[in-house]
C-alpha cells in the first residue's frame, strides 16, 4: 500500500561552523500523524525543524516536505506548514487582533473566512475582549497562544510546533492537545518537539528521540520500549535510558548539599 | 546604601552602556570600561595642547577679548556639562537602551532607590566624561595661558559637581516619563502613541537648536556677563563662582559653593524621592480600538492593492507602517527631516544676501531633510524586524515580495517629502521658478537614490540581534549608507552648482539651465535603475537571514 509522506528527510545534515547540529538525518513522517520529536537541549531539534521550512540550508543532505524542497520552493511549503518556534517573537507594536489580520493575509486567507476564524479562536483562547491590547503588554502564556493561532489560521497541512505547550495555561494545553488529535483526523500532521514526555507519550503516534543531532530511536511509543528493552517502563524513563542520561541521582546528591 | 552593591551595579550599567554603542557584547578594546580612563586622557590632553597651541599664535591685538572668551568659557564649562548631560537624559529615554538599561532584573533586586540612582548617574556620568575632560582640556588652554589657574581649579570641582547633578536630573526625568508614559499608556490608546512621538520630536527639536553652534554661541557671549544678575538661578551659581575666584573674592566664592553643594544634595533627594515614588518597573498595558469584536479593517484590494501591490506586499507595508508610527525608537526616523534642518535654519538666517549661498543651503537642506529620512527607513526596513523576521521568513511570500514592500514603503513615505520640501523651501525663500525647479529636481532623484541606498546597505548589513542598539544596521552598514548617499547626491547637485557657481564658462562649455536639469535627470535615472538592479540582486540574502 502507497503511503504518502508529510516528510521525507535523507541523510541531513547542517554544520554551523565546527559544531553539527544535525547529523546525517533519514527520517521519515506519514501524512495524518502526530509525531514527537524528543531530545535534550542542543540536540537538534530546533534546528531540523528550520530546515523543514527553508529557514536554515543543509550543508548536506536532503529534506522534503509534501514532497517539495524547501530550499526549491519555499513559498510552496510555507503555504502548506503552520510554524511555531520555540519562543515566537511577534511584532510588539501591533494588536493580538492586527498581528492575526497580518498573518492572515501572509497566507491570503479570505476576509470572511479570516474574521471568522480569529473571533474563534480568540474565544477559545480565552483572549476575547483583549484582542485590542499591544502584544507588548501579553504574558508569555498569552503570547504563545497567539503565536499557535497564527500558525493555525490558514488551515495548514502540517504544523510545525516547536514546544508549544510551553507558558500555557492548562485549559488551553488541553485545548491544544485535542485540537491536534481532531486535524490528524482531517489529514494534517503534526510535528512537533516538546520536554514534557507525559504529553508525547499520551498524543504522538509516533516519536523519533534526538541526541546531538542524530535520531537514536523512531517509532510508536511500543517499539520504543521494545528496542530499549523497558517493556513495562513509561516515556522518560525510556527516553533518559535511549540518551543515556538516565544517571541523575549523583547529580542532585551533589546538588542538594 | 550599600557601597558594594553600588559598585557592582555601576560596572553592569557602565558595561550595557558601552554595549549599547558597540551594539554587541564583543571584547573589543574600547568596550573595556578600563579603556575608557585611557580615552579621556587623551581627549583632555589633545584639547589642552591645541587651544595652548592656537592661543599662542594668536595676535597681540586680539588677546584681550580672546582672554575675555576664555573666562567666559571658564564660567560656562559646568553648564555645558550640565546641559549635555540633562540632554542625554532625554535621549536615554527617547531611545531603545532604557528598556534594557533598566532592564527588569534590577527592578526585582534588592536594591533601594538611592542604590539605583546613585549608580545609574555615576555611571552615566563616567560614561560621558569625555565632555568634561574635552571641555576642562579646552579651559585649561585658555587658563595656563592667561594665568586663570584658580578660576580654572574651581571651575573644574564644579564641572564635576554639575554633571553629577545633571544626570541626577536626567535620572528625575526618566522617573517621570515612565510614568507619564505609563499612564498616558494606560488610557490613551493611540492618542497616548501619538503625543509620545510629538513629544519626542519636540525634544529632539530642541536638542538641535539647544547644541547648535549659533545659538551656542549667542548663550555664551550672552549669559556669562549677566550672570550675577541671574544670582538666584542655581545654574548661574558656578558661573559666579568661577568669577569669583579670578576677582579673589572669597566670600562670594564660599557662599556660592555652599548654596551649589547644598543645591546638588537636595536633587540627589529628589532623584532617590522620584525614583521610589514614581518609578514604574512593568510596561503598561497599551489598549488600541474598542474592542468591541468589530471584523478587521482591510478588505479588497484597496489602495495598495490599486497601486499594484499584492495582499502579502500590501499586509508588511501596513505592518511596517505602524512600526513606524507606534515604536518609540523608530519614532527618529520620521522626526529626522525636521530634526536635521534646524541647524541648517539657524545657518539661513545667519548666511547673509548671497542668492547663491541660499541655493546651496536650501538644497542641502531639501536632500538631507528628505533623503537622509529615505535612507534611515529604508535601511531600518529590515533589520528592524529583529528576532520577528521568522513570521515573515515563515510565510508564503518570495524574497523578491519582501523586498518590493520593504523598499516601496520607504519610498511612497520619501517620495511626497521629497516634493513638498523643496517648494516649501523655495517658496520660503523666494527662489525663482529656475531655481525652485532645480532644487525640486535634484532632491526628487536624491531622495530616491538614498532610499535605494539605504535598502542595499539595510539589506547587506542588517542587524537584527535585538542587542541594544540604535539603527537596525550595523555601523558598517550605517556609515557606509551616509558615505555613498552623500557623494552620489553630490554628483546630482553637481550639474546645477557647476552652471550656478561658474555661470560664464559654464555657458562657454555649453552647459546651460536646461542641459544642466537633463544631465541631473539622466544621472539620476541611471544611479536609481543602477541601485535597483544591485538591490534586487542582494535580494537572495533574504532567504537566509533567520539562520544566520
Amino acid at each position: 500500500m502507497h503511503v504518502a509522506l508529510a516528510l521525507e528527510a535523507h541523510s541531513l545534515t547542517k554544520d554551523f561552523g565546527t559544531v553539527r547540529a544535525v547529523d546525517g538525518i533519514d527520517l521519515s513522517i506519514e501524512e495524518g500523524q502526530i509525531f514527537g520529536l524528543l531530545g535534550p537541549n542542543g540536540s537538534g531539534k530546533s534546528t531540523f525543524m528550520r530546515m523543514m521550512l527553508g529557514l536554515v540550508k543543509p550543508t548536506s543532505g536532503k529534506i522534503f516536505v509534501m514532497g517539495m524542497d524547501p530550499q526549491q520552493d519555499p513559498v510552496g511549503v510555507r503555504k502548506a506548514v503552520g510554524y511555531v518556534p520555540e519562543a515566537p517573537r511577534l511584532y510588539d507594536f501591533l494588536t493580538a487582533r492586527e498581528y492575526l489580520d497580518f498573518v492572515a493575509e501572509m497566507y491570503g486567507v479570505g476576509q470572511e473566512e479570516k474574521v471568522e476564524r480569529i473571533e474563534s479562536f480568540l474565544a477559545a483562547f480565552e483572549l476575547a475582549g483583549r484582542e485590542d491590547e499591544m502584544l507588548s503588554g501579553y504574558s508569555q502564556g498569552m503570547r504563545q497562544k497567539v503565536a499557535i493561532i497564527g500558525a493555525l489560521l490558514h488551515k495548514p497541512k502540517i504544523l510545525v510546533l516547536d514546544e508549544p505547550l510551553n507558558g500555557l495555561d492548562p485549559r488551553s494545553a488541553k485545548i491544544v492537545k485535542d485540537l491536534l488529535n481532531k486535524l490528524t483526523e482531517e489529514g494534517v500532521t503534526t510535528i512537533f518537539s516538546t520536554h514534557v514526555l507525559e504529553i508525547a507519550q499520551a498524543i504522538c503516534d509516533r516519536i523519533a528521540i534526538m541526541y546531538r543531532g542524530t535520531v537514536l530511536h523512531s517509532g510508536t511509543f511500543e517499539e520504543l520500549k521494545a528496542t530499549s528493552g523497558m517493556p513495562g517502563s513509561n516515556l522518560e524513563e525510556v527516553f533518559l535510558k535511549i540518551t543515556g542520561t538516565d544517571d541523575v541521582r549523583g547529580i542532585v546528591e551533589e546538588l542538594a548539599k | 546604601m550599600n557601597p558594594a552593591k553600588i559598585s557592582t551595579l555601576m560596572r553592569v550599567f557602565l558595561l550595557a552602556q558601552l554595549r549599547v554603542r558597540g551594539g554587541g557584547t564583543g571584547e573589543g578594546v574600547f568596550r573595556r570600561p578600563s579603556s575608557l580612563g585611557l580615552i579621556y586622557s587623551a581627549v583632555f590632553v589633545l584639547s589642552f595642547a591645541f587651544i595652548y597651541f592656537v592661543t599662542g599664535v594668536v595676535p597681540p591685538e586680539d588677546l584681550a577679548s580672546i582672554e575675555a572668551i576664555g573666562m567666559q568659557i571658564l564660567a560656562l564649562v559646568p553648564l555645558i556639562v550640565f546641559v549635555f548631560m540633562v540632554t542625554y537624559g532625554i535621549f536615554f529615554v527617547i531611545g531603545e537602551a532604557s528598556q534594557h538599561m533598566t532592564s527588569e532584573a534590577v527592578n526585582y533586586m534588592p536594591v533601594t532607590a538611592g542604590e539605583y540612582v546613585i549608580a545609574s548617574t555615576v555611571s552615566t556620568a563616567f560614561m560621558h566624561l569625555w565632555i568634561l575632560t574635552g571641555a576642562l582640556g579646552v579651559s585649561l588652554g585658555f587658563a595656563l595661558r592667561f594665568g586663570l589657574l584658580a578660576g580654572w581649579a574651581a571651575s573644574a570641582i564644579l564641572s564635576i559637581l554639575f554633571m553629577v547633578i545633571g544626570g541626577t536630573v536626567a535620572e528625575i526625568i526618566r522617573a517621570i516619563v515612565n510614568r507619564v508614559s505609563s499612564s498616558f499608556s494606560k488610557r490613551g490608546g493611540r492618542a497616548a502613541i501619538f503625543s509620545r512621538a510629538v513629544l519626542i520630536v519636540v525634544v529632539l527639536v530642541l536638542s538641535q537648536a539647544i547644541f547648535n553652534p549659533n545659538i551656542l554661541f549667542m548663550v555664551i557671549s550672552s549669559f556669562a556677563p549677566q550672570a550675577l544678575a541671574l544670582w538666584f538661578v542655581p545654574l548661574m551659581w558656578p558661573s559666579i563662582i568661577v568669577a569669583s575666584v579670578a576677582a579673589g573674592d572669597a566670600f562670594g566664592a564660599v557662599v556660592f559653593s555652599a548654596l551649589t553643594l547644598a543645591f546638588g544634595m537636595i536633587l540627589i533627594y529628589v532623584g532617590v524621592f522620584f525614583r521610589s515614588k514614581y518609578w514604574v518597573p512593568l510596561p503598561a498595558t497599551i489598549r488600541i480600538g474598542g474592542g468591541s469584536g468589530k471584523p478587521a479593517k482591510y478588505q479588497g484590494r484597496g489602495f495598495l492593492g490599486a497601486l499594484g501591490f499584492s495582499a502579502q506586499e500590501g499586509a508588511i507595508m501596513r505592518k511596517d507602517l505602524k512600526a513606524l508610527l507606534r515604536r518609540r525608537e523608530m519614532v527618529r526616523f520620521w522626526a529626522m527631516p525636521i530634526v536635521m534642518i534646524v541647524p541648517l535654519v539657524a545657518t539661513v538666517w545667519t548666511a547673509g544676501g548671497d542668492v547663491k549661498n541660499l541655493y546651496g543651503i536650501a538644497a542641502m537642506m531639501s536632500l538631507i531633510g528628505s533623503g537622509f529620512f529615505g535612507m534611515f527607513i529604508a535601511s531600518s526596513a529590515i533589520g528592524q524586524e529583529g528576532k520577528g523576521i521568522w513570521r515573515i521568513f515563515t510565510s508564503p511570500v518570495s524574497s523578491a515580495s519582501i523586498l518590493k514592500a520593504k523598499i516601496a514603503l520607504p519610498l511612497m513615505l520619501t517620495i511626497p517629502v521629497a516634493a513638498l520640501f523643496p517648494l516649501g523651501i523655495s517658496a520660503f525663500l523666494n527662489f525663482s521658478q529656475r531655481a525652485s525647479f532645480a532644487i525640486f529636481l535634484v532632491t526628487l532623484l536624491g531622495a530616491v537614490v538614498c532610499v535605494l541606498v539605504g535598502a542595499y546597505f539595510g539589506l547587506k548589513y542588517p542587524d537584527l540581534s535585538e542587542n541594544m542598539r540604535g539603527n537596525f544596521v550595523t555601523g558598517t552598514g550605517i556609515l557606509l549608507s551616509f558615505a555613498v548617499c552623500g557623494g552620489l547626491c553630490a554628483l546630482l547637485t553637481s550639474p546645477f552648482a557647476v552652471y550656478a557657481v561658474f555661470q560664464e564658462a559654464a555657458l562657454a562649455a555649453g552647459l546651460n539651465y536646461c542641459a544642466a536639469a537633463a544631465i541631473t535627470a539622466a544621472a539620476g535615472v541611471a544611479l536609481i535603475g543602477a541601485l535597483s538592479v544591485l538591490t534586487i540582486r542582494k535580494s537572495h540574502v533574504l532567504s537566509m537571514m533567520v539562520s544566520e
